[in-house]
């Protein structure tokens, strides 16, 4: 056989004016290049997978630490929710920015409630006016639970959530090349295709059945 | 070196359309704001029931199952209803006398209510269309509540695996394994991709920096 017919179908997914040396290198270092990055987040995401899958049986068996301590309030009180919201974080020394609670206390008028929280700790801030203390409840979550709040993406900032859309968008990117990376020194196309639509057949059966 | 590649380029394909589908809602669950959710369809139908009445919940799904050509297993009773009732009394703790004196007091008005008659329920949950029957004994119909969900709505489902079979349960689990696979056997093959294994750790060592970062050095 000649070897220019053999080259030509090195890789079935891909059109044949395509398949020139050069852009297939450059298709697999793209492939490479935004695999790294997010192979470690892929880890945290595959273990999570599971747990979160399983979360009535495993759910978030490592336990959460909540601590609880008071800060003494200036006598003055606070004039406002910002004025409270900087003297904790100067306090605390947090940097991130708070979320108003809605709980019974946040209420109250007058009464002031802030969480600060991240995937693996929070910090749950209440004052009442005219008490001389803040309640302060710390809480560090289990590592389970933080793992499957980095999953979900909760208890998280933007740039977190920025990232998770990024690894998403790679998973769509990888998926696409991958598939035109497929070359006939990996198996044959035809039981390729079959393989993928087997996934889309499980995934069509049991997500669109009843 | 070869094996490593045939395994990954196999996985990898297997798990493309699953990629996809977590991709997608991925986006989609983290940013629902930009995906206007169309709201599930409800439709109540009533459809008749037998003239001797329904006996029991199995009855009930085996006549709806029939009635709309489902072959799911359904969940027969309520299942909130059932831990309820399957909750002992002192769950709580320990009972004071003064408490036991003020549950039976208020155990009195409850058994002085008229007892209802016996409800029946059989629910079919799947991603895409669930249906749930109930019956009263007495009464001369059923009532089906059908809710069926937008295409991009059952993907999120799929993605929460909320409610799901237990078939993709198990393909969730293996897709999750696949993607850790697929991370260590890529790491592996980046020389063979792309260039110098050094360099890989260091990208590596990014990715695990701003998940540190990001996520727990937040607060």
């Amino acid at each position: 056989m000649p070897p220019a017919v053999k080259k030509r179908r090195r890789y079935p997914f891909v059109p044949p004016s395509l398949q020139g040396e050069a852009f297939m290198r450059w298709l697999k270092r793209l492939h490479g290049w935004v695999a790294i990055w997010g192979a470690f987040i892929g880890i945290i995401i595959g273990i999570t997978g599971i747990t979160l899958n399983h979360r009535m049986s495993i759910g978030a068996r490592t336990a959460d630490e909540v601590q609880q301590f008071d800060l003494r309030a200036p006598v003055s009180g606070f004039g406002s929710l910002a004025e409270f919201d900087g003297f904790v974080s100067e306090r605390l020394e947090l940097d991130t920015p708070s979320v108003e609670r809605t709980g019974r206390n946040a209420a109250q008028p007058g009464t002031y409630g802030l969480r600060y929280q991240s995937a693996g700790m929070a910090f749950d801030v209440t004052f009442v006016p005219g008490n001389q203390y803040l309640s302060v409840i710390r809480t560090d979550f289990g590592a389970i639970s933080t793992m499957n709040a980095l999953h979900m993406g909760n208890r998280s900032g933007l740039i977190w959530v920025l990232v998770l859309d990024a690894f998403a968008g790679s998973l769509i990117f990888l998926a696409v090349t991958g598939l035109l990376l497929w070359s006939r020194l990996h198996g044959p196309p035809l039981l390729a295709l079959a393989l993928m639509f087997s996934f889309l057949a499980a995934a069509g059966y049991f997500g669109l059945a009843l | 070196m070869d094996w490593l590649r045939i395994s990954h380029a196999w996985l990898g394909l297997w798990g493309s359309v699953a990629c996809l589908i977590f991709g997608v809602s991925t986006i989609a669950l983290l940013h629902p704001e930009l995906f206007p959710s169309s709201e599930p369809e409800i439709t109540i139908h009533a459809i008749s029931a037998p003239n001797r009445g329904i006996a029991s919940h199995q009855e009930l799904a085996d006549l709806i199952a029939l009635e709309y050509g489902l072959s799911s297993t359904p969940i027969l009773g309520n299942r909130q209803l059932r831990d309820q009732r399957n909750q002992p009394a002192s769950a709580t703790g320990v009972v004071s006398p003064q408490t036991a004196r003020a549950a039976s007091g208020t155990s009195t008005t409850s058994v002085a209510q008229p007892r209802s008659p016996q409800n029946y329920r059989a629910s079919f949950l799947g991603f895409h269309r669930t249906l749930i029957a109930t019956y009263v004994a007495g009464n001369n119909a059923i009532e089906v509540t059908e809710t069926r969900r937008s295409l991009l709505h059952t993907v999120n489902l799929l993605h929460l695996g909320r409610g799901g079979s237990f078939g993709w349960k198990l393909l969730g689990d293996v897709f999750s394994a696949s993607v850790i696979l697929l991370a260590i056997t890529g790491f592996f093959l980046w020389n063979v991709f792309s260039g110098p294994r050094g360099l890989a750790l260091g990208l590596f060592s990014i990715g695990l920096g701003l998940a540190a970062y990001f996520a727990l050095a937040g607060v």
